[in-house]
């Protein structure tokens, strides 16, 4: 199993919520919408790129649109190796935070 | 929002904006990114401003380009780690070729940075002074121009506002010490070379670091000496000898006060300082006698000019009615004497300034060689990867990958080169020290500033080495090469060869200028001086001797093997009293000597009209002055000159002057000093009371058997003194060994441009003649023999070393002519030698190809044609 990083994370989670409408623009827009952070462009097409690398992400045509000067929007849809990664971080995840004290958080 | 910002620049950042981006990326990923950056801008014109969008793109943008940055840094270590494993790979298949490549290299590297570390070390002397460029010494356009009286340097610095400190030194040669050793009645002697009475004011102005003592206090005090700490430990050992007595030339005491350090390039060398007030009131405001070097301490800003009037007018009067003559005061920078100054009668330290220059033009030369050599080297076995160069091609490489492949060998090669120049250095810096006579030390090397030329250096040398090799290699066609087409290339062939011809002229310049200077030096250790230098002991006499001169004289002439004594009050290679007379309106300086009749038959100095000193008549004594001949000439003296009377007021070497002096003898001019300096006008007079150095004429065939009963005559004398003398001719003969010095540097110079001229050789007729194996192989098979194919391979190299020579001769011819202006006594340039060096040069080339060739030419054709 192919590890990911925390942004790798957040863009295939991102991407699976978005379904058939993520591309660059709607994934940086969700992801602040979310978490409110405000991502440049470099920051998500460098994990993207890392990602369609890993195959767990695949890229497709779309159509071209006026708003983008006439160019194509491309696509991103999450592999199933994506997805058994993520319940992979998912279940790692889980497993350490459980037994933390709640104490401590407060 | 600034509204002043025009649409047309807004659309030119978004269009370098657009550039940019497309200069990372390929045609699709392009569409994509920029694509999705244009849609939010527009978003962001509408809802935020222009500016701000576009402030925004440009953010974007550059984060971009930044990461694309990162990643092809990252990518491209990698790829480095795979240059680096194929050069050393490289490297050792092809051991010979980058044996020789390297140590080429590395030797001319190695040379180079020892040769600058020589120019750097003797462009510092005297820096070691805070007040460097603030010191100046006094001197005058008359007479000497170093000397000056002690009673100008008594004054100057109180007279005149603008000198702020002052400091006067008297120099006294060969001075002896002696210790009372513990407990015993005995006293140890020690000889002290160069002794100078100095003012208290020496530490004010230069920076001596005292290791004992006060350097405020430590010259105030009459009979108070400092010595060095060399001195100090030779006379002392390790214990403080601040207090102690010394007895110096068995006359007066004196209190050791303080020890210094030996001074980091000083150009006055000196083993002790003693104070100058010893001297007395009298001396020390004397303004007679010019024999006193004085050296003044300038503040920040001053007017060298308004200075000198000042000094010039200050004593103006004084001196005049004291001399007889009018000075003028000159100011001579501290920074400027020990690499400019070269005069008559000095007593600092000179270093070579034409050889500095000669030499730092050989050291590039000789880099400039290995450089060449490098690129040569590696250009024809680059020749030999052709297949390497094809199949990578195939494989995926691009031309800028090769390049890049290729310049890192390249660095790589250049960077192992000076690790062995540095080995090297290390190895030969004791030897170079003492040829050279300064003092580097390893860590000089280690300074901040030299490692970072060394690095800049070594890439520069790599790289613009690897520049055209790595351009002409990743050129070749991969289908062609594969297929074995040979692509011969006439634009490398032609540079090859015009480079082996800067190679060649180099080196056979470099031979050229070796002779020439050994041949020079040959000829001035055997010209004829004009006088007899050899055999001939000098030594001093001590105070209490004095007194008894004439029966010393005589009775060390009882001895059949001591054949002429004379006394004087200086040897004749160093004249120790300078005079000016005025005659005809015109004021000329000579040097004067003080000697007695005897002096002439000790040096046999030939008369040419008039009269020695006449030892019967008394009135030989005053007034009477014999001259050389070109002395004669500079005064402008009419025939008949003996008998001459000048009228000028004249010091014989003592406080009390003669109004009137008579010409009664001319000598025939001789090289006193050694054949580096054009003939002084001198004069001799007799005047007993200042001679106190013996010259004493030997038998030749028995020297030790005339030394010792010299010294039994002084141990009779001066029994508590150790009889010390040098010969003459000794002396003399270290002038010329700075000559030989430079005439063996030269030397190793040339031998080792031709040796890496002939490394160069070797590779490329190596590599050559491999690959020419199938075509000699064919020649044997139709006959040919070994001469012939040896002709047909060498015809190569000997046209270039023809045509090396009519580029090197011209050349050299210029070069000597100008180093050999520096003597006013030439042997002048030899036709030979040029031949000599041609011939060298061929030899050296028929040998090396040879060699190679040889090798390849016995290999059975059937070996070489095997290989299809």
């Amino acid at each position: 199993m192919k590890a990911i990083s925390r942004n790798e994370e957040t863009i295939l989670l991102t991407i699976l919520k978005l379904e058939d409408a993520a591309y660059g623009v709607s994934i940086r827009e969700k992801i602040e919408e979310d978490t409110g952070d405000t991502w440049s462009f470099a920051s998500i097409y460098q994990p993207l790129d890392k990602l369609l690398r890993k195959n767990m992400v695949v890229k497709v045509k779309g159509e071209p649109s006026a708003a983008r000067g006439g160019k194509c929007k491309f696509y991103y849809h999450v592999t199933n190796a994506g997805k058994s990664a993520l319940l992979d971080m998912r279940r790692k995840h889980d497993q350490v935070w459980s037994g933390v004290p709640q104490i401590i958080l407060e | 929002m600034n509204m002043k910002i025009t649409e047309h620049s807004y659309n030119f950042f978004v269009r370098l904006c657009g550039s940019l981006l497309r200069s990372i990326m390929d045609e699709a990923t392009f569409i994509e990114r920029s694509g999705d950056l244009e849609e939010v801008y527009q978003y962001q014109k509408v809802s935020s401003g222009k500016l701000y969008a576009l402030i925004w793109l440009l953010s974007q943008v550059i984060g971009t380009m930044l990461v694309a940055l990162a990643h092809s840094f990252y990518w491209g270590i990698a790829m480095f780690k795979n240059y680096i494993k194929t050069a050393f790979r490289t490297m050792s298949r092809n051991s010979g070729h980058a044996v020789i490549n390297v140590m080429g290299l590395a030797i001319g590297i190695a040379v180079f940075i020892l040769i600058s570390m020589y120019v750097h070390y003797e462009s510092g002397w005297d820096q070691f002074n805070e007040n460097y460029d603030r010191i100046y010494r006094l001197g005058t356009h008359e007479g000497n121009g170093t000397y000056i009286c002690a009673g100008v340097g008594h004054e100057v610095a109180t007279a005149i506002p603008q000198i702020l400190k002052s400091v006067r030194f008297r120099l006294r040669t060969n001075y002896l010490f002696q210790i009372q050793k513990e407990g015993s009645d005995n006293r140890e002697s020690f000889k002290v070379p160069q002794m100078f009475w100095v003012d208290s004011t020496l530490f004010d102005v230069f920076s001596i670091e005292m290791v004992y003592g006060d350097p405020q206090s430590a010259l105030r005090e009459p009979y108070s000496v400092v010595i060095t700490e060399p001195i100090s430990q030779r006379m002392f050992g390790t214990e403080n000898p601040l207090g102690r007595v010394i007895r110096v030339n068995d006359r007066y005491e004196v209190t050791v006060t303080g020890v210094v350090k030996v001074p980091d390039r000083f150009h006055i060398p000196f083993d002790a300082l003693g104070s100058y007030c010893t001297l007395g009131e009298t001396t020390s405001s004397r303004l007679t006698s010019w024999n006193t070097p004085t050296y003044v301490l300038l503040p920040e800003n001053h007017d060298l000019n308004e200075v000198e009037a000042n000094i010039s007018t200050y004593f103006r009067d004084r001196l005049r009615e004291a001399n007889g003559a009018e000075y003028t005061f000159f100011l001579f920078p501290l920074k400027n004497i020990y690499l400019r100054d070269i005069r008559m009668g000095q007593f600092w330290k000179n270093g070579d300034l034409q050889f500095m220059r000669i030499a730092f033009i050989i050291a590039w030369a000789i880099l400039l060689l290995a450089t060449v050599n490098f690129i040569n080297l590696t250009t024809a076995k680059g020749l030999t990867r052709a297949k390497e160069v094809g199949i990578r091609k195939v494989v995926g490489s691009d031309r800028k990958r090769m390049i890049i492949q290729f310049m890192t060998e390249s660095v790589i090669y250049s960077v192992t080169a000076f690790v062995f120049a540095l080995i090297l250095i290390f190895a030969v810096m004791e030897r170079f020290n003492l040829l050279m006579r300064v003092a580097i030390q390893p860590s000089d090397l280690f300074s901040f500033s030299t490692v970072v030329i060394f690095i800049a250096g070594t890439s520069t040398i790599g790289l613009a080495a690897g520049l055209y090799p790595a351009f002409y290699l990743s050129a070749f066609h991969p289908v062609s090469i594969l297929k074995g087409e040979k692509n011969r290339g006439k634009r490398a062939v032609l540079l090859r060869r015009g480079l082996m011809l800067l190679q060649f002229s180099i080196s056979i310049i470099l031979i050229i200028g070796t002779l020439t200077v050994y041949n020079q030096v040959h000829y001035m250790k055997n010209k004829d001086l004009g006088f007899n230098e050899e055999h001939i002991l000098q030594f001093r006499l001590t105070q209490g001797m004095r007194a008894s001169q004439a029966s010393f004289k005589n009775r060390l002439l009882t001895d059949s093997r001591v054949k002429s004594v004379a006394f004087s009050n200086a040897y004749p290679e160093s004249i120790a009293n300078f005079e000016s007379i005025e005659y005809k309106g015109e004021r000329t300086g000579f040097g004067m000597f003080t000697v007695d009749p005897d002096y002439f038959d000790v040096y046999d100095i030939r008369l040419k009209e008039g009269r020695f000193f006449d030892q019967t008549r008394e009135t030989d004594r005053i007034g009477k002055f014999i001259l050389n001949e070109t002395a004669v000439k500079e005064l402008g003296l009419e025939d008949p000159v003996v008998g001459t009377i000048i009228h000028n007021k004249v010091y014989e070497s003592t406080a009390f002057p003669v109004e009137a002096i008579e010409i009664i003898g001319v000598v025939k001019d001789f090289h006193y000093k050694s054949l580096h300096y054009d003939i002084w006008p001198l004069a001799f007079n007799w005047n007993p009371g200042w001679e106190f150095k013996a010259s004493v004429r030997i038998d030749p065939d028995d020297v030790s058997g005339a030394i010792s009963h010299i010294r039994a005559v002084w141990q009779e004398m001066t029994p508590a003194i150790p009889f010390e003398f040098h010969f003459m001719d000794e002396f003399l003969d270290r002038k010329y060994k700075n000559d030989e010095r430079i005439g063996r540097l030269i030397g190793v110079l040339a031998f080792l441009g031709l040796f890496i001229a002939a490394l160069g050789l070797l590779g490329l007729s190596s590599f050559l003649s491999q690959q020419r194996t199938k075509e000699i192989g064919i020649r044997k098979v139709l006959g040919a023999t070994f001469g012939r194919i040896f002709l047909l391979l060498t015809r190569e190299f000997a046209l270039l070393i023809v045509l090396a020579c009519t580029v090197a001769f011209p050349s050299a011819w210029i070069l000597l002519n100008r180093w050999l202006s520096n003597y006013p006594y030439r042997a002048g340039i030899n036709i030979s030698f040029f031949v000599a060096s041609a011939c060298i040069a061929i030899v050296a080339a028929i040998l090396t190809v040879g060699w190679q060739v040889s090798r390849s030419a016995n290999t059975d054709p059937v070996i070489s044609l095997r290989y299809e």
